[in-house]
């Protein structure tokens, strides 16, 4: 269950419980599954079959690849290298809930935008949505702790209308959380 | 020796640069590496914000220009070579969008003086600090909401594409 810590937002957290039930009142599975292979996906296996994940999302992970080269000061301020771990943790969390998402609502692309997976020079890694309307950020270290945290928000323009720290399980699906990430945009 | 060295150039940056309180209206530069810049939408990552002293130019002393500049007179970290200038972009942060951060951050001019000026340390008026843990206990708050608030200033599409289509020499 993903777990609000921030105790002043827990009342809002069930204004975005809609998109809760609209995740499954779409299970059709009418949809042809889009089959393609990851080339090269480090530290899950090379050359993996991923029917189920949204291009955009896979095409993101290739795209980040970079950030298991950056060597020690890759910012030129001290950083440390990258996690092996910590990426791994990152996008298998990210192939995770899309398949999940995928396996709700068919394979429009629509439905969970591609995040950023950037660097952070504690060597950590972060999946960042950082959109018109809301903004997810998610941290992943090298740690074998089940849960992750995020800060989650949706906004009005500049303004922020709503929004929660908490955590979530790092390798079991969470619905609830499934909806959060569909409810970005 | 160490200690009584510090008091006197703090002593000394006081009067030549006095400090001074940054209000809410203030803006603050901060420069952004190539490399923690998202290769699609082209946005500061919010790994470039988790630095409990948290270095930016004040608007009060400086421009983006000016902020720029200066990181080609600084040090590559544990090295003595100056920094590319080009390898960085610089965003704005507005004081006013981000007094109720979690945790809460302090902002705190913090202007660099030296004499004479010691190389790879430029002399800063501008120099200030966003103080606070940025991701304390899992709580991502701060993080984020500086993430959500930086603008770019100064930033170039061509260029950021030709630097990352070559890697960084390794230092």
């Amino acid at each position: 269950m993903p777990t609000p810590i921030n105790k002043a937002d827990n009342s809002k957290i069930d204004k975005i419980n809609y998109s809760n039930q609209r995740l499954f009142a779409n299970n059709s599975n009418s949809y042809t599954k889009n089959k393609f292979v990851i080339e090269h996906l480090p530290l899950i296996e090379e050359n993996v079959e991923k029917p189920n994940v949204p291009l955009l999302i896979t095409e993101k992970i290739t795209m980040s690849k970079y950030i298991l080269d950056l060597k020690y000061n890759w910012d030129e301020d001290g950083a440390k290298a990258i996690s092996k771990n910590a990426y791994s943790n990152a996008t298998e969390f990210l192939i995770s809930y899309a398949e999940r998402i995928v396996d709700v609502y068919g394979d429009d692309k629509d439905h969970l935008l591609a995040p950023s997976i950037s660097p952070v020079k504690d060597g950590s890694v972060d999946l960042e949505w950082n959109l018109t309307n809301s903004y997810l950020l998610i941290n992943f270290t090298d740690s074998k702790e089940d849960f992750v945290y995020y800060y989650l928000a949706f906004k009005d323009g500049d303004k922020i209308t709503f929004d929660a720290n908490g955590q979530v399980e790092r390798k079991k699906i969470n619905d609830k959380f499934a909806s959060y990430l569909i409810s970005l945009s | 020796m160490k200690g009584k060295k510090l008091t006197t150039n703090s002593l000394l940056t006081s009067l030549v640069y006095p400090k001074k309180i940054i209000h809410s209206d203030a803006i603050l530069y901060k420069f952004i590496h190539f490399n923690t810049i998202d290769r699609v939408s082209l946005k500061p990552q919010a790994g470039n914000f988790k630095d409990e002293e948290l270095s930016c130019d004040w608007n009060k002393y400086s421009t983006p220009e000016k902020t720029r500049d200066l990181i080609g007179q600084q040090f590559i970290h544990g090295t003595q070579t100056l920094k590319n200038k080009n390898h960085y972009f610089i965003c704005r942060l507005e004081v006013g969008q981000l007094l109720n951060l979690d945790p809460k951050q302090i902002f705190k001019h913090d202007p660099v003086f030296h004499f004479p000026q010691k190389k790879g340390h430029p002399n800063n008026r501008s120099h200030s600090l966003i103080i606070g843990k940025k991701d304390a206990k899992g709580i991502l708050k701060a993080r984020g909401q500086i993430s959500m608030n930086c603008k770019w200033v100064i930033f170039d599409e061509k260029i950021f594409k030709e630097l990352i289509a070559q890697p960084l020499p390794i230092i």
